[in-house]
């Protein structure tokens, strides 16, 4: 709208809004249609349920703990130490609703602290994993020929080796500690992103809206950026946010086999393997980080499972 | 004509393995090339090393590690093929000999998981997609749900933990919750390496009753996620296909329903079914490693593990090699069967 000389533009926040509210009205449905699907469907809501009291566990467990572990400096690095007590293997109690280990720690607070740990492996392994996997992806099934048959030849052998297998065998080599668990988990996780988008692409690709963006002049980088991949990248969501769950649940492996963290530490398969060695005296310490697990990964996975009702076009209208 | 096509698919599908073998080798040793250790020294241990700085160099030598990559390389495959993996880290035997040695066990737990998973995970996949909505298909789906979400190696803790306390209740030992045979028996002789067919071979039921009783809780508990994995995708498929004309065609000719679901609709729903069979098998192999540390199995995945936390180069990557091998093949085998079932692939259409 051109404004006349002499008149002073009447901008106000509530005009900004309302003219954003105009030129977005069909994203805006599109997303409160979303929203509406999302709040019909229990097990998604269960599962962000799970995810976001997961969330707040991990941010509050300084709050909610009954013991606070202390950073001790050794040599260089600052590393968690859980102070030990004279409770020893006690069963679980309101003193000590999980129980405490043959140290006299008090499981509960370790269980709590193991959340934030999960959480923050969970997302530095699925975003670059799924950020890398989808370029290639992308790249792959959009310029076709020889890029496509080299990234998918490289996608297939590492999809050949069993994923567990591959990550324990790059974590042995790198040495075991839990950011080598997280390289080895990247390593092990991108293919699966790489076939999904790919597949995706070429599904795209051969739609008439591709066809007539391409007639009216758009660049390949357009194409891409603007056309292929906001049609492709649902799976994506879906695929990722089941991952955060999986990988969760394998880095708890890694851990659980003398792979991740240093024993003694808040990490849930660590906690698991140490309560190996007393299962038939205190099975609480075994059974209590295993059930965070469990719900962590039910979490991430009724939450993908929905995603995917949700988002799948067939379904929708 | 079609078998011909079929062998043809087939052969295709082998050929085609041969550069995937070869670049599993090619990560396994660029992985090599990235371990911050001296592998001779590892070997020999820090006191051995110390004693001998001529037995690491002549470890050096023999291995070549001091030459580059591609020449290692050529080296190592050149030994593969004539069927020389290295010597073991963990007891110094060689590695295809260790491998052979651990291998049956593994492959019988594994077999016996997949053996009670698929038809279980089928059949109660079906059966929930026939009877949706009833208290059955809800039980289904929360076993769907939850079976993949319950780690495998918290599974077999918890299992160990309830049977150990009831058992030790009721004072009977019905279900062992350690190794492969019981202490105080003789393992059968040697044939095959499964300890429940060598038993039959040997004619001994004893050693058969005691194989078949310690690999009910292993089998059970690496059986458990394939099985909510299998009935998961059985039970979607089905119910994709229950939907279609077809099947209310048949049901209107007046086909009994036990043969449209069986006949007329499995066939068609099984596809997903088979793809997710060739994922088990990897997550089965992957699996062992947590199973059998858990229950004191020795097979390859104790093995791997063990190998893993000593730095066994030479042992990791003939461990990679076979289980490649293995997963590739129980893949291509899927891929065969699809073929068989579906006429567009085995027709190369489109």
């Amino acid at each position: 709208m051109a404004v006349e000389s002499g008149e002073q533009p009447f901008v106000t926040w509530s005009r900004v809004w309302r003219r954003f509210l105009q030129e977005h009205a069909s994203r805006i449905s599109e997303i409160k249609y979303t929203l509406f699907l999302f709040r019909k469907n229990r097990l998604a809501v269960l599962g962000l349920g799970l995810i976001l009291g997961l969330i707040a566990i991990a941010l509050a467990a300084p709050e909610l703990a009954f013991q606070q572990p202390v950073l001790v400096n050794i040599s260089g690095s600052l590393q968690q130490r859980w102070i030990p007590s004279s409770d020893v293997l006690v069963g679980p109690s309101w003193t000590h609703p999980f129980g405490t280990d043959n140290f006299g720690v008090d499981w509960y607070s370790k269980v709590l602290y193991g959340a934030s740990v999960s959480l923050q492996v969970g997302i530095l392994v699925v975003v670059p994993a799924s950020l890398i996997g989808t370029l290639l992806g992308l790249l792959a099934g959009f310029k076709g020929g020889l890029v496509e048959e080299i990234i998918m030849r490289i996608t297939d052998i590492f999809l050949s080796i069993p994923s567990l297998i591959l990550a324990i065998a790059i974590t042995a080599v790198l040495g075991r500690s839990i950011t080598h668990v997280m390289y080895a988990l990247i390593i092990t996780w991108w293919p699966w992103y790489t076939r999904l988008v790919r597949g995706q692409v070429l599904s795209v690709k051969e739609r008439q809206f591709i066809e007539s963006a391409k007639s009216v002049g758009a660049s390949p980088t357009r194409l891409m950026l603007h056309h292929i991949l906001p049609n492709s990248v649902s799976p994506v969501i879906v695929q990722a946010s089941m991952d955060f769950g999986y990988v969760i649940l394998t880095a708890a492996g890694l851990g659980f086999l003398g792979l991740g963290s240093a024993p003694g530490t808040a990490e849930w398969g660590v906690m698991i393997s140490e309560g190996i060695n007393y299962l038939f005296v205190a099975p609480w310490m075994s059974a209590f980080p295993g059930l965070a697990i469990v719900i962590a990964v039910l979490g991430f996975n009724l939450l993908g499972d929905g995603l995917r009702d949700i988002l799948d076009p067939r379904l929708r209208r | 004509m079609s078998a011909m096509k079929l062998w043809e698919y087939v052969v295709r599908r082998l050929v085609a393995l041969i550069p995937v073998i070869i670049g599993v080798t090619v990560i396994a040793f660029i992985l090599w090339k990235a371990i911050p250790i001296d592998p001779a020294v590892a070997y020999l241990g820090a006191k051995g090393a110390q004693k001998s700085p001529e037995a690491i160099a002549a470890l050096h030598a023999a291995w070549h590690l001091d030459d580059p990559l591609p020449a290692q390389y050529l080296w190592y495959m050149g030994n593969l093929v004539r069927g020389d993996l290295g010597p073991s880290f963990v007891n110094k035997d060689p590695v295809a000999l260790n491998l052979a040695r651990f291998l049956p066990a593994t492959l019988e737990l594994t077999f016996y998981a997949i053996l009670f998973a698929l038809p279980v995970g089928i059949y109660m996949g079906i059966l929930s997609a026939m009877k949706r909505n009833s208290w059955i298909d809800q039980l289904a789906r929360v076993l769907a749900i939850v079976g993949v979400a319950v780690p495998i190696y918290w599974l077999g803790i918890m299992l160990k933990i309830f049977f150990h306390e009831n058992l030790a209740v009721l004072g009977l030992n019905v279900l062992p919750l350690d190794g492969r045979l019981d202490p105080t028996l003789t393992p059968p002789p040697t044939v095959t390496g499964w300890y429940t067919i060598d038993s039959i071979l040997a004619l001994n039921l004893t050693d058969f009753v005691s194989a078949v009783s310690h690999l009910i809780l292993p089998a059970f508990t690496l059986g458990f996620a394939q099985l909510a994995l299998i009935l998961r995708m059985t039970r979607s498929g089905m119910l994709e296909v229950l939907g279609q004309d077809y099947v209310r065609t048949a049901r209107a000719k007046g086909v009994p329903e036990r043969e449209v679901v069986f006949k007329h609709a499995f066939r068609n729903a099984m596809n997903a079914t088979l793809t997710v069979s060739g994922l088990t098998v990897g997550t089965a192999l992957a699996g062992d490693v947590y199973v059998e540390s858990i229950y004191g199995i020795f097979g390859i995945g104790q093995y791997f593990l063990q190998a893993a936390l000593s730095d066994g180069f030479f042992d990791i990557l003939g461990y990679l090699f076979i289980v490649t091998i293995f997963y590739v093949t129980a893949n291509l085998v899927i891929d065969v069967l699809y073929a068989a079932v579906d006429p567009q692939v085995r027709l190369g259409g489109s």
